[in-house]
């Protein structure tokens, strides 16, 4: 094998040219052209509209959303990763198995579940009405989307730095200690340095499809909220503008990927050859 | 102060449970519920689960998704393991761009994704259907094969493979005999990770399937949004049982091994190893029922319909199946213009859809219908004169009507105390967030327009514009923008006023006798649902044959009787019972239908309505 140096690689190096290059090679076509009586004219017009108030507002709400839902799922999930971390070996494989084990199920049916939950006369507000309280009013609000993308993404963030916690070596900590260092210094300069690149896996994988979601906001956010996701689809199933939905997708491609870039400085295990993700 | 760590350590850890499983509780209570409604408890029942096996739109989409995740998976494990040992042995540039190119479907957004191959499909003049969804979630399937067998192989001892062959090994002896074994852990993990994937993906699917192939996520999107029937409930509580009690046992079998271990040995090869095989064996039960289910699916014709979402009585589809042996798939869309875009854009081939007045106007002229063959339509006698030869489609040769209806005002007269018989009422502060309206360009710009007294059929970008700014100040008071949701939202009482269709509101207000449905009286929208066959249909003859089956006339009433909107069938119509045949909400009077218009079709001038649609919902 190797010998051949690589020679089976080429088999999906032509898949991978087919289905992964080529497509974005035809949504970056359609991006920089207008159909005109059935042919395409080179033009960039897309973009000037792209450019408009009216469409930054939407890439303005999708980045703040996701931002807020990735420090969430930062704040709740670092504590959860570090206690279940902390546990006996096979106490916490279970543990960890129970926090994947909801996204077995499908995650459609997990969002569309907190309709019920959220509603006007839905569980919450049946119980805050029993015991006396005043219901609340949240479903098809922005905070609703919010809950929706923390809940669902939540475990993308837990998973990474659980994995990075375990593999800190306890010797550094017993050291740590050994000199004098109380637990809050020793988290402090040993443990959360440590973390530094699950945190950033974690960052990466829940603000990725935060940001690109368009189901969690048509769903808890009752239409009304339009986010990237829902620009884009709209474009392909509703309007048919192709040739604008190309251009969103192309603009948010390449600020996910610069968010991207700037995030994996910080990251020291940048390498694309896999286990950083997993 | 340990105790009280401990204490708080345990209920953050308690909370964060209940807020990944409430949901999950949720619905598994909901799947025990009397009711069709997830918004209240009416009692204990158990009828769900029988009817999920019933359901043959739902196993269906189940077996799709297996055979989906189990093909894809297995074809990228291959593929990707191939290319990841090509990979480690590759040097140079050619290696960077490679795992670069292999990064991207990783690093994109699904919908990127799923776009893209869409548009690859469009290109290349693929069918949507089975193939391009298989196609699809290799493709996105394959990277994290190979991101999980990459590491692997960068684990084992370097001259391992070398020393293999100088003791006489031939490459294909080395490969099986040690570097398979070696990276075998790697292979499994990314099979398994591949099979989550295509397990639980939705948006790549929705955007490469098309010609009633759907799998489990599509449908239970598509019912999410006209709230989710019990089944998948029942569905998903079964599921979560299968995946609980397989964890628990594969766990049960690691930690009685484990004990015996000393502090030091690594336990979670073995830990790995047991899943995987658990997992194996899942794998092998699963197909083993889809073979038995799947046996039963063959049947010789297939005919594709396509038609709005819980738009038909599911039984008459049995009942036809059962009559002439032609098997139907039933795929739903939620408004015409989705499904004009999917049989525009894609290479679907779709037997049968069913477009109103206006988009059946716009297809007749772009030539995407087929004109039908009325020697094989002969229940066509029963269609009431005045619905045939509409202004949509003059000479009739295209279409049957469908059904017929109106558009207007549902509202809860226990929240509502006002007179309701303006569209005005929708613009007043007092019902601020209580007010729900269409998700749809043209309704909603309709009653836009009728409200400031244009026609719905307007081109003037004055009247337009002046229509989109009453909705943007409407914004702030509306509380959703709904299709098919409303139903479930208004029989639970959730807002005060929805817009509705017709039909809608008929079974709305058999749910919730509080309902009540009004026409305003500035007119509104008079609109004909028609049945056609799209151009390039395969199947015309047996087409025409379930058209001309749902034109009988016990078959047309027991379909309207379900649906509740108002038969264009004159002979279905008399079946009715004097109640329904007087129901102003389903058969207005003349003198409310006489206000109405009927949709045309505005050609390159729809273009207004879609920028100030756009303008609405981004503002």
């Amino acid at each position: 094998m190797n010998k051949r140096k690589g020679l089976s690689a080429y088999p999906y190096l032509l898949w991978s040219i087919l289905f992964i290059v080529v497509p974005l090679l035809i949504v970056l076509f359609f991006s920089f052209t207008k159909k005109i009586d059935n042919s395409y004219v080179f033009s960039l017009e897309n973009y000037q509209k792209l450019l408009s108030t009216q469409y930054l507002k939407v890439f303005g709400r999708s980045l703040e959303l996701a931002l807020i839902s990735t420090v969430a799922c930062l704040i709740l999930g670092y504590p959860i990763a570090y206690i279940i971390s902390k546990k006996a070996t096979n106490k916490r494989s279970l543990l960890i198995m129970l926090i994947i084990l909801p996204m077995w199920m499908n995650f459609l049916l997990r969002t569309y579940s907190w309709l019920a939950i959220l509603g006007k006369n839905g569980i919450i507000n049946t119980f805050l009405i029993k015991i006396g309280l005043s219901p609340i009013d949240v479903l098809y609000t922005n905070t609703a989307v919010v809950l929706g993308m923390v809940y669902n993404f939540l475990p993308f963030m837990i998973i990474p730095i659980y994995t990075v916690l375990i593999k800190i070596d306890s010797d550094l900590i017993n050291a740590a200690a050994d000199l004098g260092a109380n637990r809050a210094t020793v988290f402090k300069k040993v443990i959360f340095p440590l973390s530094v690149p699950g945190v950033m896996s974690g960052i990466t994988m829940v603000f990725m499809p935060a940001v690109s979601t368009f189901i969690i906001s048509s769903l808890l956010g009752g239409g009304q909220f339009m986010l990237v996701g829902n620009l884009i689809e709209q474009q392909f199933t509703n309007i048919g503008d192709w040739n604008f939905g190309s251009a969103i997708s192309i603009f948010m491609m390449i600020i996910i990927l610069l968010s991207m870039a700037i995030l994996s400085r910080y990251d020291g295990d940048g390498s694309k050859e896999g286990g950083a993700l997993l | 102060m340990k105790i009280l760590e401990k204490i708080s350590v345990r209920i953050y850890m308690f909370l964060i449970f209940l807020f990944l499983y409430a949901p999950i509780f949720a619905l598994i209570v909901f799947s025990f519920n009397e009711s069709k409604s997830m918004s209240a408890w009416q009692g204990f029942t158990t009828k769900w689960y029988v009817e999920l096996f019933q359901n043959d739109k739902i196993i269906r989409a189940l077996y799709n998704t297996v055979v989906i995740a189990l093909s894809s998976s297995a074809i990228a494990t291959v593929i990707g393991t191939i290319a990841a040992i090509g990979i480690f042995n590759m040097r140079g540039k050619l290696k960077n761009a490679l795992l670069n190119i292999n990064y991207l479907p990783v690093l994109n957004p699904d919908i990127v994704t799923g776009i893209a191959l869409m548009s690859l499909f469009v290109f290349l003049k693929l069918t949507f259907g089975f193939t391009t969804m298989l196609l699809a979630h290799i493709t996105f399937s394959i990277p994290y094969v190979i991101l999980s067998v990459l590491p692997k192989l960068k684990q084992m001892p370097p001259n391992i493979i070398d020393a293999a062959l100088d003791l006489g090994a031939t490459p294909g002896y080395a490969l099986r005999k040690i570097t398979l074994p070696q990276i075998q852990p790697g292979i499994l993990a990314g099979f398994l990770m591949a099979f989550t994937m295509s397990i639980d993906d939705f948006v790549i699917s929705f955007f490469t399937t098309g010609s009633g192939v759907s799998n489990l996520s599509i449908e239970i999107f598509s019912m999410a949004r006209r709230g989710i029937k019990p089944e998948i409930n029942a569905l998903s509580t079964l599921m979560f049982i299968t995946v609980l009690a397989l964890l628990l046992l594969v766990n049960k079998k690691d930690i009685a091994p484990n004990k015996k271990k000393t502090a030091k040995a690594k336990t979670s090869t073995s830990n790995n190893s047991n899943r995987s095989l658990a997992f194996a064996l899942a794998i092998v039960i699963g197909v083993t029922a889809l073979v038995v289910v799947g046996k039963n699916q063959k049947h010789q014709k297939t005919l594709n319909v396509f038609n709005v979402g819980d738009y038909i009585d599911k039984d008459l589809i049995s009942k036809f199946q059962s009559e002439t042996g032609i098997k139907i798939n039933y795929e739903e869309y939620d408004t015409n213009e989705i499904m004009y875009q999917k049989l525009k854009g894609g290479n679907s081939d779709y037997d049968i859809v069913v477009p109103s007045d206006y988009m059946l106007e716009k297809m007749i002229k772009e030539d995407m219908v087929e004109k039908l063959d009325f020697n094989n339509l002969p229940n066509f006698k029963y269609i009431d004169d005045k619905f045939k030869n509409q202004s949509y489609d003059p000479n009739n040769e295209y279409s049957v009507p469908y059904m017929w209806g109106t558009i207007g005002i549902i509202y809860n007269t226990k929240l509502v105390d006002d007179t309701v018989d303006s569209w005005n009422i929708l613009w007043d502060k007092k019902y601020s967030k209580q007010i729900m309206m269409f998700d749809s360009i043209r309704d909603t710009l309709a009653i836009a327009l009728k409200r400031l007294g244009y026609s719905m059929n307007s081109t003037n970008p004055d009247e337009i514009n002046k229509a989109k700014q009453s909705l943007i100040d409407q914004k702030p008071l509306v509380k959703a923008y709904v299709v098919d949701e409303v139903k479930d939202r208004m029989i639970g009482g959730e807002a005060a006023l929805a817009t509705v269709w017709s039909g809608d509101a008929i079974y709305m207000m058999e749910q919730n006798p509080d309902l009540s449905y009004v026409v305003p009286k500035e007119g509104s929208n008079k609109w004909f649902d028609t049945m056609v066959i799209p151009k390039g249909s395969e199947h015309k003859e047996e087409a025409e044959a379930f058209i001309n089956f749902l034109m009988d006339p016990d078959n047309a009433k027991q379909n309207v009787d379900y649906i509740g909107y108002s038969t264009p069938n004159k002979a279905a119509f008399d079946l009715l019972d004097d109640e329904t045949k007087e129901d102003e909400s389903a058969y207005p009077s003349d003198e409310t239908l006489d206000k109405c218009e009927v949709y045309k079709d505005l050609g390159n001038d729809l273009k207004l309505y879609d920028d100030a649609w756009l303008q609405i919902k981004t503002h």
